[in-house]
């Protein structure tokens, strides 16, 4: 089949042989015609568009970093949108069509990967995590602290959460328990297994949560020197899927 | 005492030419760009941009370093010498470092003053590593750890246990932990008072007996029986968390602070360090069969301490 040299004579170049290749002849010829239509080449930027005021609408928050594949897309939608749209006299059918497709097919991946951060992408919920129990805890009290999670701050199916506890000495101007202070995390969530964690200040600890959990409880126990007050704070809490 | 800082010793060389005369026709026309200039103008902007850090405390071989006059065991003057562990631990480490320490007195108060007003440059002074004094002061440390306790006189029978302090007058000076410790709202049936520093509080104690006891750092404590034997350290009253006694200087001397942990490291681990504590404070050994785990201490504190902004954790 030869190639189409130009806008005019796109719809008789073509030498067909058989009835398959005049099928395949006339969805292309329909394709160009569709590609090289004055008025087609803003439906990829509106569509583009479309998909951004909507992802907008529907954000579902988090960290930044989950939501890099979906940026890469839509820029390139856009960008190959916002180019067919300023190419507005194509002497070459083919670009056209390729930047339209590429358009269009941006589009529908950076939905893709905007519908799969909102399943299963992470939830900050740090700001609804509950501290039931007096501080400071120390080490020879046995006192612990309880952090709750409620049923609205797990609206979103998920089934892990991520936990970060910043302790910090309960006087700073007193001496330092720092080099000497874990603190034992247990989630104590009926439904899910029994897990413990052990956690330096500053540290992180991950819990796997049953497929219906509604409320997250958890226990923190401090082991610090003697004599030594601890304040215990949850500095990140992320819900997120394994 | 000296609190002059050694002059760099890196001076750009002179640079010798030769005579016109001897000069070929391509050296001539060399000199008209005058590369040597050029060149020492570089690095000269180079290291200024390059490196922040002051030239070494250790240059001149002599450090200037604050420390206490009044706690025998720890850090006193009897007859113009310093003496006790702190001064025993500060000749140890820069001694490991090429230097030697030019001692002057530094209240308690004033600790970290002389060290941000470069009036010092090392404080040696049972000064404790807190997470607050971390973010002015660079530590290298600790070489000591002691709890907080209770003297009394030795004649007392009434005080043995922490409730029997209840409605008692305890004494302590400004400027330390141990009297932030005791301004605590647990601690608020203790009559705790201040004075100026030490030596007016063992006079509180025990000529005018106005207190029924003096409170600071065991480790101190134990120094003050040394040489007070009508006085005694009461061992199953202690208050707070652990003090982690460091070296400290200003910042910005990182490169320097991590010699001296190293050296401060290196000594912990030998038998100078059971040695010199032993030394120094006989009365700690001798009442506290436990004294190497109670005031030594381990090496994973010295790095999770040591020349940072915060603790390790």
């Amino acid at each position: 089949m030869s190639r189409p040299a130009g806008s005019g004579d796109v719809h008789h170049s073509a030498t067909s042989h058989g009835d398959h290749s005049i099928a395949a002849h006339d969805i292309r010829n329909i394709f160009i015609k569709w590609v090289m239509h004055p008025s087609a080449r803003w439906l990829p930027l509106l569509l583009a568009c479309a998909a951004v005021v909507i992802a907008g609408t529907d954000w579902p928050d988090g960290p930044a970093r989950q939501y890099t594949l979906w940026g890469l897309l839509t820029g390139l939608s856009v960008l190959t949108a916002a180019a067919r749209v300023l190419d507005r006299s194509p002497r070459d059918a083919r670009l056209a069509g390729v930047l339209s497709l590429v358009s269009v097919l941006a589009t529908v991946g950076g939905w893709l990967a905007f519908q799969s951060v909102r399943t299963h992408g992470e939830i900050d919920v740090t700001g609804q995590v509950r501290a039931e129990g007096s501080q400071p805890l120390d080490d020879a009290a046995h006192r612990t602290l309880t952090l709750r999670l409620d049923a609205r701050a797990l609206a979103e199916p998920r089934n892990a959460l991520r936990l970060t506890l910043a302790i910090t000495d309960h006087d700073p101007a007193g001496p330092t328990c720092l080099p000497d202070t874990r603190a034992t995390l247990s989630l104590l969530t009926a439904g899910t297994a029994d897990r413990t964690a052990d956690l330096r200040p500053g540290g992180t600890a991950d819990f796997a949560l049953g497929a219906r959990t509604t409320t997250v409880t958890i226990g923190v126990r401090l082991h610090t020197g003697r004599g030594c007050r601890m304040d215990v704070r949850t500095t990140g809490a992320v819900l997120h899927d394994q | 005492m000296s609190t002059d800082r050694p002059a760099s010793t890196d001076r750009p060389a002179s640079t010798a030419r030769p005579t016109s005369a001897a000069r070929p026709l391509k050296a001539r026309r060399a000199k008209a760009f005058p590369g040597p200039a050029v060149l020492a103008l570089t690095a000269l902007v180079a290291t200024a941009c390059g490196s922040s850090e002051p030239p070494s405390l250790f240059a001149g071989g002599k450090v200037s370093v604050g420390a206490k006059n009044d706690q025998p065991g720890t850090g006193v003057v009897h007859t113009y010498k310093f003496s006790g562990f702190d001064i025993t631990v500060a000749q140890q480490i820069l001694k490991a470092v090429g230097a030697e320490p030019d001692f002057g007195i530094v209240p308690s108060e004033d600790r970290s003053a002389v060290l941000t007003e470069k009036k010092k440059d090392l404080v040696v002074a049972t000064f404790s590593i807190t997470v607050d004094r971390m973010k002015t002061l660079d530590f290298a440390g600790p070489y000591a750890s002691t709890y907080q306790g209770i003297m009394v006189r030795k004649n007392d029978k009434r005080i043995r246990k922490p409730e029997d302090l209840f409605g008692k007058r305890v004494c302590t000076w400004p400027g330390t932990t141990s009297a932030t410790t005791l301004e605590g709202p647990e601690y608020s049936r203790i009559a705790v008072y201040e004075r100026p520093d030490a030596s007016s509080c063992l006079t509180d104690l025990k000529v005018k007996k106005v207190a029924d006891a003096v409170s600071t750092d065991q480790m101190i404590l134990y120094g003050f029986t040394q040489e007070n034997p009508d006085l005694k350290v009461v061992p199953d009253i202690t208050y707070g968390s652990v003090n982690h006694y460091g070296i400290a200087m200003a910042k910005g001397h990182r490169k320097d602070c991590l010699r001296l942990r190293d050296a401060l490291r290196d000594y912990v681990n030998s038998n100078n360090w059971s040695h010199d504590f032993s030394t120094s404070l006989w009365a700690a050994t001798k009442a506290d069969p436990t004294w190497e785990t109670d005031y030594k201490p381990r090496t994973e504190t010295i790095d999770a301490l040591s020349c940072r902004d915060r603790p390790r954790t």
